[in-house]
């Protein structure tokens, strides 16, 4: 959670730009990582990432804290647009045209050849899983998020949330075969 | 661990089982219907008389042994019949409402449809028999169900019970979606002890469905039927439990209720 | 390959940045929908729902509110929630039937005398065949001796009787 986010957000909620701008510096990233994994293109990844920050900020006032912090209500406008993007490509092209499980590792300084390699086939295999494995695994292991937030975010008791990310590092072995 | 705890519910409910059986049918019925079906002991005593019979000599004894002999196998046999064919009424009987339980559903009738066509052809051997091809008979036949036929009718018996367990899965399942919508329209989701009974529920409901899917998935690949029961029983277990929560979750919602 | 250390690598993943910058100024130029007024509040909560039981509920609320405490009486806010307890109460008693059963097909496999016990013995049902033979009633009408002729055999019990 961001340092006085409650204060942003009420500004935010208000009309506050500058407010609701520095939201969207602090969990913009996440969002874009969230996104790109469970879509695998990059432009599709940056358009849908663009439509879940204009939601937002149209809907800011909708947005109340019971029980939900802030960066849950984003994860689920994220679902929900990627769900209506999986929707929409089904009804434009035929199934047998598309690449179901398609993942291109941005080309970052750090990664040498071999480990982009690497995370493509863990960004493939990550899309294998099933949507609600496919969130546990990026929200625990790749944003590192404590268990309680993934809980909160995802309506789900901890201990669902641990068994949940028991079995989809599971699945994820078996697909990857290692 | 059920709802019901004390003895006399649990009474109540196996009589209640019991009575379900006998009524509607509604439950696998493995035994031998009264009607069709009736092995008496007083004939297999008349077996003993004739053996013993000191009126009788030797060639009538053989003869009249033979005769009691061939019509209890047959009356045997045909009990068998009448029992496997119960079966496969039940088995087709039973709700599928997925693809995967359909064909699992099929599989299993192919089954016992071999199961009854071995039956019926053992029962044309019947009368070219002597005693003591009888008495092998018999023994081979109580050997090919034990090894046979007792095994499928158990996968069968957990694969009926497992398909009506769908319909009560899917009550849950929509007793869940509607407790969260109403718990957030009468904003009560910032309370924790709802929030907690919830999750809790859902976590219950949640371990009720993974047992769910493997009872299936053993049933299917033909896992030892005390493991898939095994399966069906705890996902059972799960479904009481989260109940459970649905009752302290009504109990929680109606004191806040009424204190507001 | 050490999965958890790719799945942390990532991390580092960040969209490029000239489309970050620019996705943020457009998105913070545009303007944002209509100011909140009580049309839209029941907009937005009634969209959460589906459409029928929104509905419902909505007018279910008003009544009991514009009711009062006579008509909380008559439409218990626990049974729009979907917790009224005799209807938790039926659906739990389906659920332990079904456990009932289980345990009775776990312990007498092939209750072939389920259906002939028309009162259990002691709390047990599907127990040695030959309890359940005993408290049978007679099948036959005749007069019972205690051990022999109302008594009724499994199949398996009359194969091997006849394999002797």
């Amino acid at each position: 959670m961001l340092d006085g986010e409650e204060s942003l957000i009420k500004r935010a909620i208000k009309g506050g730009a500058s407010a609701f701008g520095s939201l969207y510096d602090y969990y913009q990233p996440r969002i874009y990582r969230f996104v790109l994994i469970k879509v695998g293109r990059r432009e599709e990844a940056e358009d849908l990432t663009h439509e879940v920050w204009k939601n937002a900020w149209q809907n800011i006032r909708s947005y109340k804290s019971v029980g939900h912090p802030f960066s849950s209500w984003l994860y689920e406008i994220a679902r929900n647009q990627i769900v209506d993007y999986y929707r929409a490509r089904k009804n434009e092209t035929s199934l047998e045209k598309i690449d179901p499980n398609y993942f291109v590792a941005p080309a970052i300084a750090e990664f040498n050849v071999e480990e982009r390699l690497e995370i493509e086939r863990v960004g493939v295999a990550i899309q294998k899983l099933k949507p609600e494995y496919q969130d546990v695994v990026i929200m625990r292991f790749v944003e590192d998020m404590p268990a309680k937030e993934v809980a909160t975010i995802l309506n789900k008791s901890e201990g669902a949330i641990k068994l949940m990310q028991y079995r989809a590092i599971k699945e994820l072995k078996k697909i990857l075969n290692v | 661990m059920t709802v019901f705890r004390t003895a006399a519910a649990r009474f109540i409910f196996i009589v209640a089982v019991v009575a379900l059986c006998l009524k509607a049918g509604g439950y696998v019925v493995l035994a031998q219907d009264a009607a069709g079906c009736n092995l008496n002991q007083a004939e297999f005593d008349e077996l003993a008389s004739v053996q013993t019979n000191p009126s009788l000599d030797f060639l009538e004894e053989i003869r009249a042994e033979l005769k009691i002999r061939r019509g209890l196998l047959l009356q045997t046999v045909l009990c068998a019949i009448k029992e496997a064919d119960e079966l496969r009424l039940n088995l087709n009987q039973a709700p599928t409402i997925n693809p995967d339980a359909k064909q699992l559903q099929e599989k299993l009738g192919g089954q016992i449809e071999d199961a009854l066509n071995y039956y019926k052809l053992q029962k044309s051997k019947i009368n070219d028999l002597g005693i003591q091809g009888s008495k092998d008979f018999a023994k081979e036949l109580r050997v090919w169900r034990e090894s046979n036929y007792k095994p499928l009718s158990l996968r069968i018996f957990n694969f009926i019970i497992w398909s009506k367990n769908q319909d009560i899965i899917q009550t849950a399942q929509n007793r869940i979606n509607q407790i969260n919508r109403a718990v957030v329209f009468l904003r009560l989701i910032d309370n924790e002890e709802i929030q907690n009974l919830f999750k809790d529920a859902e976590t219950s409901f949640g371990e009720a469905l993974s047992e769910n899917q493997a009872a299936l998935n053993s049933i299917r690949e033909f896992g030892t039927p005390a493991d898939s029961l095994g399966h069906i029983k705890t996902s059972l277990e799960g479904l009481a439990l989260t109940y459970q929560k649905f009752f302290e979750l009504s109990e929680a919602i109606g004191k806040l209720l009424h204190t507001d | 390959m050490d999965l958890l250390k790719t799945l942390k690598k990532l991390k580092n993943i960040k969209a490029d940045e000239g489309f970050t910058r620019k996705s943020r100024d457009l998105i913070l130029a545009t303007s944002r929908s209509a100011p909140l007024n009580t049309l839209n509040i029941w907009r937005i909560i009634l969209n959460n729902f589906e459409t029928g039981a929104a509905l419902a509920l909505a007018g279910l609320l008003i009544f009991m509110i514009m009711g009062g405490f006579s008509a909380w009486k008559f439409f218990s806010p626990l049974q729009i929630s979907g917790l009224d307890q005799a209807s938790l109460r039926a659906e739990a008693q389906a659920i332990d039937i079904q456990i009932q059963l289980t345990d009775l097909t776990y312990n007498e496999p092939l209750s072939l005398k389920l259906s002939e016990s028309t009162q259990p013995t002691q709390g047990e049902i599907g127990t040695a065949p030959k309890s359940n033979v005993e408290n049978k009633k007679s099948e036959t009408g005749g007069a019972a001796s205690p051990a022999t002729s109302t008594s009724e055999l499994s199949i398996d019990e009359a194969l091997d009787k006849l394999g002797e």
